[in-house]
C-alpha cells in the first residue's frame, strides 16, 4: 500500500498542436495542473528537457514542438485525476482552442510587384505578417535600459527587498487585471495577451527565481532584471520560433516589475507625430499598444516570427507588418519615406520613385477595400443557396470573450456554447448568478439570434476537479454528459436555473449532451418544469417556452428520433462523437481514427435517416461537429436539408459565401449519389466534382471596370488579378500575375483592334472567370496600343468543359468588329456585362 | 438582259474555278483563346473568298471538329496556323501544307490564303 502511494503515475503523449506547446496552450496546461495537489512534471522526450507543469515559463522552455513525444508524470494526491484531466486537455480541448485561434495571414511570396520593379523602386523583402499597405516616415524603436541610478543602487537587506518585490508584484498584477477588464470590449487578442502576461506574473518558477536572487543578496531591481533575463534567454534558445517570441512577453513583464520598483517609466511612450513606419528588432505587445495608433501606418521587424502576440495585435488593429527584414534598422534611416506591404511582405523606398509607389499604394488600397467590403457583405447576410434555401451559419464558442468576434464575423447564432470552461477553469463550481451573467451576456450579444447553451458535458474522460466523478475503465462508454445528471442533480438545477433566467435576455435554447434514450430527456424536462414553477412563483423573468433539444452523438439516439421527437424540440449532430461511437473507433487513437470518417457512405446513411426523421416531425436540426466546418462537405449538408450548421467563427463568412454558390437540387443529387457509393474515396470524388460543376458565373459586374486609370501593362495585369482577389476568385494574386506574364512572354496577347486578351490556366484561379478593364487612356501592350483588356482565367486541374467551351466561343466572338465596338463604347460596366452575357448566352 | 446573265454566269464560273477545298488546324500554347480566334478568322476569310474550309482546333478541350482522312484526302491543301507542334501531323503526309503563326491568321487571314497561290 505504502509503496503504491508514493509511486508516481506517468503518461506519454505526442504533441498534435500545430505550433507546439507555446504560450497560449502552455498557460491552459499550467492553470489546470495548478488545480491538483500532485507534483506534475513534463519531460520532452526529444530534448530530455524537464518542466514543472504548473509553470507556464517552465513549460514553454521545454520546447515541445508539433510531433514531439513527451511524458507527464504526477506524484502525490490526485495524481491519477491530474493525468486524466491533462490528457483530455492536451488531446481535445487544446487542439480545439488552437483551431479557433486567429489564423496566420495568407502567405504570399515575398516578391516585388512588377509595377514597382519596372519603375526601379528600391525595396527590402521580408515575410508577410499582417496584411495591408501603409506609408510614412521611418521611426526606430530602441530597447530598454535600466537607468544607471537604479543599476548601481545596493540592496537594502533581503527582508526589505522581498517586501518591495511583493508590493511591486501585487501592483503590477492589479494593473494588468484592470487592463484585461478594459480590453474586454476591444479586440479579444489584446485581452489574451494581457492574460498571458498575468500568467507569466503568476508563474511559480519566475517568482521563485527572483526571490532566490534576493536571498543571495541582490536588490529586488537586480533580482527581477536577472531572473527575467534568464528566462528570456532560455526561451530564446528554443528551436521553435513561437517559443522564442515569448521571450518578449517575459521581458515585458520584467519591465513592468522594474518600472514599479523604480517608480519611473522605463520605456518612454513613443509619440508618433506624423504618419510613421516603426522599425524595430522586435516589439513587445506592451510596446505595440503604446504606439500612437493614429499615426502608426506600419511595422517592420528584423525578427522573423509572424505569430508573436504583437503581430496578432497588429492584425486585429489592421496595421500592416513585415517581419524578417534583416538589418532593417541599419538599412532604413530615421525619417526616410517608405511603403510597407504586409500582405506581400516587402518595404519599398519612396524617395527615388515617389509616383510609382504612390500609385501602387492607391491601387492596393482600392483592391483591399473592395475585398473587405465583399467579405463583410457575406458575413452580415443570412446565407441562402442559389435557389433560395436558407441555412443558418452559427459559431461554436467556449467562452464569453469569443462572442463579440463571432457576431462580428457574421454568425447567425451560437450553434453550441460549450459551458465546460466555466466549470473546469476553477476549483469550485460556479454559482448560479455567475453562470447567469455569462449566459445572459451571450443571449444579449446575440441580439435575437439563437444561442444553444449546452449543459455541462463532463464525466468519464472529462474530469471536473470540483465534482467527485467516478473513475471508469472505459470512460467514453461511461457516465458522461446527461448520464451524470441524476447523480449531480443540484449542479444541473443550478445550471438550468441560470440558463432559464438568461432566456429573458434573448433566445436561449438548452441542449443536452450524450442523450441515448427518451427517458433521459424526459427526466431533464421534468426538472425544467419544476424550475419554471419556482421562477414563476418567485416572479423571476424567464421564457417559459425555452426550447429543450439534444445533441445527436450516440447512434441509438439517431434511431430513436421517432420517440425522441415527443421530448426534444430540436436536434444538433455532434459528428465527432457520433462518428466515434458509430464506427467504434477512438478518434484520439491514430491507429483507428481514420475508420471514423464522416464521409463514409454508412455514416451518411445514418445522418440521412436522422435528418428525415427530424423533418418528418417538423423539428429543427443542425450540426455543430467538425464535419460542418469543412467547406467541401457543404453539398452533403444542404442535401440533408439541415436548418443550421455551426463552425469556428473564422470560417463563417467563407461558408456563407459557399452556400450561395450551391443549389439544393444539385446538393440532393450529390447526397443521393453519395448514399449509393461503396467507399469514402467514391464520396470524395463526387465532392471534388461538385466543386467544379457548381461554380460561380464566369462574369459578374464586380469583375468589370470601365474607368481604369492603369498606365502600364504591369498595372493592368495587377489590377485584373486584384479584381479576381477582391471577388474571392483567387487568394494568391502573385501566382495569377506570374501565370499571365508567363503567357505574355510567349508573345503579347494584344490581338490588334485595340484589344488584349491576357489569359492563364492556374490552380490559383478558384473559379473560371472573365475580368475586364477598359482604359481611360490607351496603354502599351507589347508592340500595340490597347484600350480594352480582357482576362480569361481558368482553374487549373479541374477545368470545367462547359466553361472552356464558353471561353472558346468568346474568343471567336471577339473577331466580330461589331461586338468589339459594343464593348469599347458601352456606357458603364452594367452594359459591358449585358453585352458579354448576351454574346456568351450566359443568361 | 441576256448579256447581263452571261456576265453573272461568267463571274460565278470564275469563282467556282478559283474556289478551293481546304482543311486547316489551329493550335496555340494555352489553347484557351488564340486557337479559336484563328479558326474563326480562317473560316470568315474563306467564306469571303469563296473557299470551302474545315478547321480543326487543337486547344484546351483537345481536338475538336477533327479532320477525317477523307476530309484531308479531298482537300487541295492544308493550313496550319499554329505556335506549337500540330498533333497527329502524319495525317497530312504528302499533302501540301501552308504553315503560319496563329497571330498571322488572326491579324491578316487574307494573306494566309494568298500563300495558296
Amino acid at each position: 500500500m505504502a509503496e503504491s502511494a508514493t509511486k508516481s503515475a506517468e503518461l506519454r503523449l505526442r504533441c498534435t498542436l500545430p505550433g507546439g506547446l507555446h504560450a497560449r496552450p502552455a498557460s491552459v496546461v499550467a492553470e489546470l495542473a495548478g488545480k491538483f495537489a500532485a507534483e506534475i512534471t513534463l519531460r520532452n522526450l526529444r530534448t530530455a528537457a524537464a518542466a514543472n507543469a504548473k509553470s507556464v515559463l517552465s513549460l514553454i522552455a521545454a520546447g515541445v514542438q508539433h510531433g514531439d513525444e513527451f511524458a507527464l508524470s504526477a506524484t502525490g494526491p490526485q495524481q491519477e485525476e491530474a493525468l486524466v484531466g491533462l490528457r483530455r486537455c492536451l488531446e481535445e480541448d487544446l487542439p480545439a482552442l488552437e483551431a479557433a485561434a486567429p489564423a496566420a495571414a495568407t502567405v504570399a511570396s515575398a516578391k516585388l510587384p512588377l509595377a514597382l520593379a519596372s519603375a526601379r523602386v528600391a525595396a527590402l523583402l521580408g515575410l508577410p505578417a499582417s496584411a495591408g499597405v501603409g506609408s510614412g516616415a521611418v521611426v526606430h524603436l530602441a530597447g530598454i535600459e535600466l537607468p544607471p541610478e537604479f543599476a548601481s543602487r545596493p540592496a537594502a537587506g533581503a527582508a526589505q527587498e522581498q517586501r518591495s518585490l511583493a508590493a511591486a508584484w501585487k501592483a503590477v498584477r492589479e494593473r494588468l487585471e484592470r487592463s484585461v477588464e478594459g480590453a474586454a470590449g476591444a479586440t479579444s487578442t489584446a485581452a489574451d495577451i494581457l492574460r498571458a502576461h498575468l500568467a507569466i506574473l503568476a508563474d511559480v518558477s519566475l517568482r521563485e527565481r527572483v526571490e532566490h536572487e534576493i536571498e543571495r543578496g541582490a536588490s529586488a531591481v537586480h533580482a527581477a532584471a536577472r531572473a527575467g533575463a534568464w528566462f528570456a534567454e532560455q526561451l530564446r534558445q528554443a528551436r521553435s520560433v513561437l517559443v522564442r517570441e515569448r521571450a518578449l512577453d517575459v521581458e515585458d513583464v520584467t519591465r513592468l516589475l522594474l518600472e514599479e520598483l523604480c517608480g519611473v517609466e522605463l520605456q518612454p511612450r513613443l509619440d508618433l507625430r506624423a504618419p510613421s513606419i516603426v522599425v524595430a528588432e522586435d516589439i513587445s505587445p506592451q510596446q505595440f499598444l503604446a504606439l500612437a495608433p493614429a499615426h502608426l501606418r506600419g511595422l517592420l521587424l528584423e525578427a522573423a516570427g509572424t505569430t508573436s502576440h504583437a503581430v496578432l495585435l497588429a492584425r486585429s488593429a489592421e496595421v500592416p507588418v513585415v517581419t524578417g527584414i534583416r538589418d532593417a534598422r541599419l538599412l532604413l534611416a530615421p525619417g526616410e519615406q517608405v511603403l510597407v506591404d504586409g500582405g506581400r511582405g516587402f518595404v519599398a523606398r519612396c524617395n527615388q520613385a515617389d509616383e510609382a509607389v504612390q500609385r501602387y499604394e492607391q491601387r492596393e488600397r482600392a483592391t483591399l477595400a473592395a475585398r473587405q467590403q465583399r467579405l463583410a457583405r457575406f458575413a452580415q447576410q443570412p446565407a441562402a443557396t442559389a435557389d433560395g434555401r436558407k441555412l443558418e451559419v452559427g459559431a461554436n464558442v467556449s467562452q464569453p470573450e469569443e462572442l463579440d468576434a463571432a457576431f462580428r464575423r457574421g454568425a447567425d447564432g451560437i450553434g453550441v456554447f460549450r459551458t465546460e470552461l466555466l466549470f473546469t477553469r476553477r476549483a469550485e463550481l460556479p454559482a448560479e448568478d455567475e453562470q447567469f451573467v455569462v449566459y445572459a451576456q451571450a443571449a444579449r450579444a446575440a441580439g435575437g439570434r439563437p444561442v444553444l447553451l449546452r449543459t455541462l458535458d463532463v464525466g468519464g474522460d472529462k474530469p471536473l476537479p470540483a465534482l467527485d466523478l467516478p473513475r471508469e475503465p472505459n470512460p467514453f462508454l461511461g457516465e458522461r454528459g446527461v448520464r451524470l445528471y441524476p447523480r449531480f442533480e443540484a449542479v444541473l438545477r443550478t445550471q438550468l436555473r441560470a440558463m432559464l433566467r438568461a432566456s429573458a435576455a434573448g433566445r436561449v435554447w438548452i441542449m443536452l449532451p450524450m442523450v441515448a434514450s427518451p427517458n433521459e430527456v424526459r427526466w431533464v424536462r421534468e426538472r425544467i418544469m419544476e424550475i419554471h414553477d419556482e421562477l414563476r412563483a418567485a416572479h423571476i423573468a424567464h421564457d417559459a417556452a425555452t426550447p429543450l433539444g439534444i445533441m445527436l452523438e450516440v447512434p441509438a439516439a439517431v434511431l430513436a428520433i421517432p420517440e425522441l421527437v415527443a421530448e426534444a424540440d430540436f436536434f444538433s449532430f455532434g459528428t465527432n462523437d457520433l462518428a466515434q461511437y458509430f464506427f467504434a473507433a477512438d478518434r484520439s487513437n491514430a491507429a483507428v481514427a481514420p475508420l471514423a470518417n464522416v464521409r463514409a457512405p454508412a455514416f451518411l446513411r445514418l445522418l440521412k435517416q436522422a435528418a428525415d426523421a427530424a423533418r418528418a416531425a417538423g423539428k429543427w436540426i443542425g450540426m455543430c461537429g467538425d464535419m460542418a466546418a469543412d467547406v467541401a462537405n457543404l453539398p452533403l449538408l444542404l442535401g440533408l436539408g439541415l436548418d443550421e450548421i455551426s463552425v469556428p467563427a473564422a470560417l463563417v463568412a467563407q461558408l456563407k459565401e459557399r452556400v450561395q454558390q450551391l443549389r439544393v437540387a444539385e446538393c440532393e443529387r450529390v447526397l443521393n449519389d453519395a448514399l449509393r457509393c461503396a467507399t469514402v474515396a467514391e464520396v470524395e470524388r463526387l465532392l471534388a466534382e461538385t466543386r467544379s460543376t457548381v461554380a460561380r458565373p464566369i462574369i459578374e459586374q464586380e469583375l468589370i471596370s470601365v474607368t481604369s486609370d492603369a498606365q502600364t501593362q504591369q498595372e493592368a495585369i495587377a489590377d485584373l488579378a486584384g479584381l479576381l482577389f477582391a471577388s474571392g476568385r483567387a487568394e494568391d494574386r502573385g501566382a495569377i500575375e506570374d501565370a499571365v506574364w508567363q503567357r505574355e512572354q510567349v508573345y503579347a496577347t494584344a490581338m490588334g483592334f485595340g484589344v488584349a486578351i491576357p489569359h492563364c490556366r492556374n490552380d490559383a484561379v478558384l473559379a473560371d472567370s472573365v475580368a475586364v478593364l477598359r482604359m481611360q487612356q490607351p496603354i502599351r501592350w507589347g508592340s500595340e496600343d490597347v484600350r480594352l483588356v480582357i482576362l480569361l482565367a481558368i482553374t487549373g486541374a479541374a477545368a470545367d468543359k462547359k466553361h472552356l467551351q464558353v471561353f472558346s466561343q468568346f474568343a471567336r466572338k471577339l473577331m466580330d468588329e461589331k461586338f468589339r465596338d459594343q464593348l469599347l463604347t458601352a456606357p458603364h460596366s452594367g452594359a459591358v456585362l449585358n453585352t458579354l452575357s448576351e454574346a456568351l448566352q450566359l443568361n | 438582259v441576256r448579256e447581263r446573265a452571261e456576265d453573272d454566269n461568267e463571274i460565278e464560273s470564275q469563282r467556282r474555278r478559283s474556289s478551293m477545298k481546304l482543311v486547316a488546324v489551329t493550335a496555340c500554347p494555352t489553347g484557351i483563346a488564340h486557337t479559336y480566334m484563328a479558326a474563326e478568322q480562317l473560316q470568315k476569310a474563306a467564306r469571303a473568298l469563296g473557299h470551302d474550309i474545315k478547321v480543326e482546333t487543337q486547344g484546351a478541350m483537345g481536338i475538336e471538329n477533327e479532320l477525317s482522312d477523307a476530309d484531308i484526302r479531298a482537300a487541295q491543301a492544308a493550313i496550319f496556323a499554329a505556335d506549337i507542334e500540330v498533333e497527329r501531323r502524319e495525317r497530312f503526309d504528302g499533302k501540301r501544307v501552308i504553315e503560319v503563326g496563329v497571330q498571322q491568321a488572326i491579324k491578316d487571314p487574307a494573306a494566309v490564303f494568298a500563300k495558296l497561290g
